[in-house]
């Protein structure tokens, strides 16, 4: 092999990233700002199975937000209303949400692009509208509430439960790393960039497809446990629209298909409108600007700065020799 | 190695393959040529299942693949470089020699396997071991055939099935891949060659047929269909004096 292919990619960032986590309770003061780091790493969780699905296999699905409130709803509803331990009771969200995505995905996943959008987006409509209306189920409005998580009969406390969240983040960074590095991963890129030549090379395209779609299924549904352990409740507002615009605005502004895009995106998505409070009602204006500069100057992303290859290939792409696919994206 | 029975394919209604039958030994070059339209692709299209067949039978090794999900098929060692070669653009030469191994990247010894393919792809090749980090859609027309035959050979195939390897290609070019399929041809790799280019195709082939409209219409050895006058002129477009 020669000097000009791409050096091997290391486990070394993905070390980092997590040992930066695990300082950070001793690092922040205010329990303010361990709720912002735990929402950052639930974002981060919930995009992570988006980038697969999206970035990486190219199946743009919106059901994302609605696994994410199966997995935060199911985890409520089963030790509420059925009285289970929070552990069986995660497992078993977690089935829920891979039974969910194969029936949903078994007929759907024939549909391409946009199409598939508008279908997983609907599949999104109907859980918001019975998380809302079905009251006696879902409790309507006013959600379910919660006991903490405990451990040996005391309550966990803020730090411990942002150790789980960060536990549960390792691991679906670690798999999402794992994944995207393996044969796995290039045969979802095939998929992703032509679906006709990664069948003619042996990619079983169906099965790969719907397993993405179900792994990324069981991922949201994770995000969606670590959200019902944080928040101690649910309620329909958090399977809201913002949900969906923040975990695109996630992975656009982290970089589409990039091993630390959705970490990099949700630091930023989380914490932007917070350093933005001052700019008072123009904040939102503001923000939108942010994202309009990112897409302007950084079409692939927060990570092409990063992995320094992509940043180049990004600067390639600008010329005429590149290819008129990626102009398209 | 491979037989066709009576194959009957085509697209929704229309039919691009009618009742074709053909026989493709283990360790031949086979080439297919005939004019545009005369149900080449469909012919190595149906053979990797990404064209359905109505009736008729694909047995390789004495086995059905009619039944078969392209995938499947590229599982049993026939392995297709698809017309206009079907690079993924924006990935390197590696990415896509990378993808081209897929089909042995579930073997346990499968580092050392894919170091052994590359070095072979490699080793025929070396104009894609100096691009290694180049992406695919940037590359002349010929470096993306050879990519597009690396890329299929890093699979390890059994049957290699090429649609039209010349496209768009400067007859130097078409010269440089014609000899690289010779030389796979006597490392013993049974190949199916589909190809307009008939006069080299037949050549460099152990046996041929001649198609026109979705029918077999002669066959026998590669040069003794190449000097039959009868078929030259009819079938094979060729006029006394090239232009």
């Amino acid at each position: 092999m020669t000097a000009n292919s791409p050096p091997r990619p290391t486990l070394a960032p993905v070390i980092f990233i997590l040992v930066l986590g695990a300082l950070l309770p001793f690092l922040l003061q205010s329990g303010f700002h361990m709720r912002l780091a735990m929402l950052i790493w639930i974002y981060a969780i919930l995009s992570m199975g988006f980038n697969l699905l999206y970035g990486y296999t190219g199946q743009i699905s919106l059901g994302q937000p609605a696994f994410y409130a199966i997995g935060a709803y199911g985890f409520a509803m089963l030790q509420v209303k059925l009285g289970w331990g929070p552990v069986p009771s995660f497992i078993g969200t977690l089935v829920v949400c891979a039974v969910v995505a194969v029936l949903i995905g078994l007929p759907l996943l024939r549909l391409r692009t946009h199409y598939l959008a508008m279908a997983t987006l609907a599949f999104m409509l109907i859980q918001h509208g019975i998380a809302n209306r079905w009251i006696g189920f879902t409790g309507g409005q006013s959600g379910i509430a919660i006991v903490p998580l405990q451990w040996g009969g005391e309550t966990i406390g803020r730090t411990g439960l942002y150790f789980v969240v960060l536990g549960m983040a390792a691991a679906v960074l670690l798999l999402h790393d794992f994944l995207v590095r393996s044969h796995v991963g290039r045969a979802m890129q095939a998929i992703r960039d032509d679906e006709t030549a990664a069948a003619a090379l042996g990619v079983h395209v169906v099965k790969y497809k719907l397993r993405i779609l179900v792994l990324s299924a069981v991922i949201a549904g994770v995000a969606g446990v670590c959200f019902t352990l944080t928040s101690l409740r649910v309620d329909p507002s958090l399977s809201e629209f913002h949900v969906l615009v923040s975990m695109l605005t996630i992975v656009v502004v982290g970089g589409l298909g990039t091993r630390f895009g959705p970490i990099l995106g949700s630091v930023v998505v989380v914490l932007l409108p917070q350093v933005l409070t001052g700019f008072g009602e123009l904040e939102t204006i503001v923000y939108g600007a942010f994202i309009l500069v990112f897409l302007l100057f950084l079409p692939h992303g927060l990570s092409s700065l990063i992995e320094r290859r992509d940043f180049l290939a990004a600067f390639k792409a600008r010329k005429p020799a590149g290819t008129g696919k990626e102009a398209a994206e | 190695m491979l037989r066709i029975e009576s194959i009957t394919a085509g697209y929704n209604k229309s039919t691009a393959l009618d009742r074709v039958s053909m026989t493709i030994n283990q360790g031949t070059l086979v080439s297919v040529v005939g004019a545009n339209g005369a149900g080449k692709s469909t012919l190595v299209n149906t053979i990797s299942r990404m064209v359905p067949s109505y009736s008729g039978r694909i047995l390789f090794e004495d086995r059905d693949i009619t039944g078969l999900k392209p995938a499947d098929v590229v599982d049993l060692g026939i392995v297709q470089v698809p017309e206009g070669r079907q690079l993924f653009a924006p990935l390197t030469v590696t990415e896509n020699l990378r993808l081209g191994f897929h089909r042995l990247a579930r073997r346990p010894d499968t580092a050392a396997k894919y170091a052994e393919r590359l070095d072979y792809v490699m080793g025929l090749f070396p104009r894609l071991a100096e691009r290694a980090g180049q992406r695919a859609g940037t590359m002349s027309g010929g470096e993306q055939q050879m990519l597009a035959v690396g890329r299929a050979l890093m699979a390890e195939p059994r049957l290699l099935m090429l649609d039209e390897p010349s496209l768009g290609l400067a007859p130097m070019v078409v010269d440089q891949i014609f000899d690289i399929l010779s030389t796979l041809r006597k490392d013993g790799l049974t190949i199916l060659l589909v190809e307009q280019h008939a006069d080299e195709a037949l050549q460099l082939a152990d046996y041929g047929y001649v198609m026109a409209v979705g029918q077999v219409r002669a066959e026998g050895p590669g040069n003794d269909l190449r000097t039959d006058p009868a078929l030259t002129h009819s079938y094979l477009g060729k006029p006394t004096e090239t232009a």
